[in-house]
């Protein structure tokens, strides 16, 4: 923890709709965890990101993979798919965070070795509420692998 | 009754009947002695006609054709004496009454009468008077009496023997205890292929031609006929050295003397070798047709029943012709290897089609098994050219033709068509299942299909509509959180709608989500105790019920089959529908009963109520009220979806749902069950 205080913890949120971005940095403001929020608008985005392949060379590898399911061009579950399949990256937490309650996304997204699902709550509060659970129980309760 | 008496109740009709005229011949040396005793019997007794001769070879020829009771006879002949005639008269009819009437009389010639077999003897002096014919009646009485009594006996015996020898079964009586042949008629020989000699030498020789596996079961019968019990029973019969057997029935009863003992066992045997053979037949054929509620399709009904006529009943020259309704002919669909032949064709298609106008078509249209004794001689055959020449056309109710041929002249008996009709039945049923399945596949199929699209909008549904959804709701929070301070009542309240507008649609989507899991979602059936499913239901709406002031009573329900889940919510939702609706402290009753199938192979159902004594409903809302989101209040905490909820779970159950009700006279909401299997029932009981 003492760790966390000194730097921030870097999360990468794969999400298409700006409005739950912009809900997403609202909630981890409010949060008492520094954070750098990182931002792939696609799946494609999101893997390039993680690979720090071209422009993303020089970014940090996330703590955290905040991950939607449905995205143009490369959708979250192919996604999920790509991080667990390559050892570098198979040891990032990814939380799913989707609109879709269906029962075979979430069978699926476990299936693919999704850390967490999570279904975004309609109200405001409620999308508080979970962000800061995410922050609190995988950034500060569990204990992760050293890199 | 004039036939003899045996003692009993059988009844043997006399050959002929006789009138009470006694006719004597009245034969003497003397023409006028005989003249004088024919006058004096004439005139004492009105039944006597008599008739008198001096020539003794005209009165023996007479004696073979008239019909005479009694001859009177006189004793010194010219060259013959009256014992000598009795010897003669008897060997013309050895039971012909023969009075001796003489005026010689000595102890010597009554004695040689009587010796020699004279029916009487009768003396007169000088000429026969008044005496004599009162001695002569009365002997004539007794003696015609006699005569006729045992002629009638002789012919009964005569008729209930020929009776025995005309009978196919054998006719036994042995001594009570075995040891003696008393009756046996020549149906034995026939039946046991054992001589009668043989039996009567030794009476158990019978036991030599039964079956070794059925020797003691014969012989314990045999034993408790003995003992006095009657017996019936069933065995084979070896009737040769090959060892062919033959099943005989034999009934027998034990014959009582007067103090109770059994002096006789009687009783027949009889051949039942074809009813054996036929209860097989029916036996293979129940068998075999046990294969056609496997069959899928019209075509394997067919070719089942194809196979059946050709190996049980024998007749392989068989085909079926379907009528599949719309068209006007009827197609062949099945055919033995045989009925190819004799069409001279390789496949069942290379048959030709039976077309209006053909025999076999107005036979079929008919509707009755009808037997073509010769199919040559048909004038509009449907297959002239096959070489057939018996067939039984039998219609398979309006499903097609079964054409049962064959190509020598060999003729079907009574057994055989029967088999044909009890087939026709059977085809019947298994061809009507056949289309239930079809219809109820194609059912499945589209309700299948129906299904997927809901299960598509439903996901399309929890996923792409909840995201905008979410913007709105969640945007509008965050307006009201970050600009609140800066906004006016008014404002605020416009915000409250939006949220509240979101949220409710929010509901409303996961009403629908839930609707569309009612299938994809759905337990298994099982047997459910519908009563105790009720009472948990009712326990988790607690609450609401006691909020509303309302009483939930319920009868003895019983066991349905259902999944147990979708019961509950079914029971929940109608409950809460009639609390709801109900009117103030609303009394709700809960009741079911059993209505039984309408035949043997449809299923039972249970039919709930659950009825309010609210407002009611109006009738042109009756059917509404199952549709989704069309509640018939403005309540706006409740998202419309629970009766079309429950209208979806009962038809997964294949029930039906249905109300009644009259506006100010409550609403009763009527839904059917299955009853479980009563296979499920017997294995719990």
């Amino acid at each position: 923890m003492t760790e966390t205080d000194a730097e921030p913890v870097e999360i990468l949120l794969a999400e298409d709709n700006p409005g739950d971005v912009t809900l997403t940095k609202k909630a981890l403001e409010q949060g008492n965890i520094i954070n750098n929020l990182h931002v792939a608008s696609d799946g494609v985005e999101a893997i390039r990101f993680l690979r720090q392949e071209g422009e993303y060379a020089d970014e940090p590898r996330p703590d955290l993979v905040l991950l939607d399911l449905n995205m143009p061009r490369k959708d979250g579950r192919e996604v999920l798919e790509e991080i667990k399949e390559d050892e570098d990256l198979r040891r990032i937490p990814v939380v799913v965070m989707t609109s879709s309650e269906a029962e075979e996304d979430i069978v699926k997204s476990y299936d693919r070795h999704a850390n967490a699902y999570l279904t975004k709550p309609i109200d405001y509060d409620g999308f508080l509420d979970i962000v800061r659970s995410i922050e609190e129980f995988w950034l500060t309760v569990v204990k992760m692998p050293p890199e | 009754m004039s036939g003899v008496d045996l003692d009993s109740t059988t009844y043997v009709r006399p050959l002929a009947e006789t009138d009470e005229a006694v006719t004597v011949l009245c034969l003497h040396p003397d023409e006028a002695t005989a003249a004088a005793v024919v006058e004096g019997l004439d005139a004492s007794n009105e039944s006597v006609t008599a008739r008198a001769s001096s020539s003794v070879p005209e009165a023996l020829d007479g004696l073979g054709t008239d019909a005479v009771d009694c001859v009177v006879c006189g004793y010194s002949f010219p060259d013959t004496d009256g014992i000598a005639l009795l010897e003669r008269v008897r060997a013309i009819d050895d039971g012909l009454p023969f009075v001796l009437l003489t005026d010689e009389g000595s102890e010597q010639v009554a004695a040689a009468a009587v010796n020699a077999g004279a029916d009487g003897y009768v003396t007169y002096e000088g000429s026969p008077d008044e005496a004599t014919f009162t001695a002569l009646n009365d002997r004539l009485e007794t003696v015609v009496d006699d005569y006729r009594t045992y002629q009638r006996l002789d012919e009964a015996t005569d008729l209930l023997f020929r009776l025995t020898e005309y009978t196919n079964d054998a006719l036994w009586m042995f001594s009570g205890d075995w040891s003696e042949t008393v009756v046996i008629n020549s149906g034995y020989e026939a039946l046991w292929g054992r001589s009668v000699t043989d039996l009567v030498d030794e009476p158990s020789d019978f036991l030599r031609g039964v079956h070794p596996d059925h020797r003691e079961s014969v012989t314990e019968k045999m034993t408790a006929l003995s003992d006095g019990e009657p017996a019936d029973l069933e065995f084979r019969v070896r009737t040769d050295e090959r060892e062919r057997t033959r099943w005989v029935n034999v009934h027998a009863e034990p014959v009582f003397d007067d103090d109770g003992t059994v002096a006789y066992v009687a009783g027949f045997s009889r051949d039942i070798s074809e009813l054996k053979r036929r209860e097989q037949r029916l036996r293979e054929l129940a068998e075999a047709t046990r294969r056609l509620p496997q069959a899928r399709s019209e075509r394997e009904v067919a070719d089942v029943v194809v196979d059946i006529v050709d190996s049980v009943i024998g007749c392989p020259v068989t085909a079926f012709w379907s009528d599949d309704a719309d068209g006007d002919a009827l197609e062949p669909t099945a055919a033995s290897e045989s009925a190819l032949d004799v069409a001279g064709v390789s496949a069942v298609g290379a048959l030709a089609p039976i077309e209006p106008g053909h025999d076999e078509m107005a036979i079929y249209r008919e509707g009755e098994q009808t037997l073509v004794p010769d199919y040559d001689a048909l004038s509009n055959p449907s297959s002239p050219d096959a070489r057939l020449e018996t067939l039984v056309l039998v219609p398979v109710g309006d499903r097609g033709l079964l054409t049962v041929g064959h190509s020598d002249a060999t003729t079907f008996d009574e057994f055989e068509r029967t088999m044909l009709e009890m087939v026709e039945q059977a085809a019947v049923d298994a061809l009507d299942r056949v289309e239930r399945e079809d219809e109820l596949e194609r059912h499945r199929t589209e309700l299948e299909r129906s299904n997927e699209s809901l299960q598509q909008f439903a996901y399309v549904a929890s996923h792409d509509l909840q995201e905008p959804l979410r913007m709105v709701s969640s945007y509008v929070s965050l307006l009201d959180s970050e600009y609140g301070d800066d906004l006016d009542d008014e404002a605020a309240q416009y915000m409250e709608y939006a949220v509240d507008g979101a949220t409710r649609m929010q509901s409303m989507i996961d009403a629908l989500l839930q609707y569309s899991r009612v299938h994809s979602r759905g337990g298994d059936f099982a047997a459910v105790d519908a009563g105790s499913v009720f009472d948990e239901t009712l326990q988790s709406l607690g609450l609401l019920v006691e909020d509303a002031d309302a009483s939930v009573r319920r009868t003895e329900l019983p066991t349905v089959s259902a999944d147990r889940s979708q019961l509950g919510q079914l029971f929940q939702n109608l409950v809460k529908n009639a609390v709801h609706h109900g009117g103030e402290a609303p009394a709700v009753t809960v009741r079911a009963e059993r209505t039984d199938g309408e035949s043997s192979h449809e299923a039972d159902w249970v039919r709930f109520t659950v009825a309010d004594d609210g407002p009611g409903i109006d009738p042109s809302q009756h059917d509404r009220i199952f549709e989704i989101f069309k509640q018939n209040s403005s309540r706006t905490d409740s998202t419309g979806i629970g009766l079309a909820m429950c209208k979806r779970i009962v038809e997964r159950h294949g029930g039906e749902i249905w109300v009644e009700s009259d506006p100010g006279d409550g609403a009763a909401f009527h839904f059917t069950l299955p009853a479980p299997d009563t296979d499920d029932q017997e294995r719990h009981a």
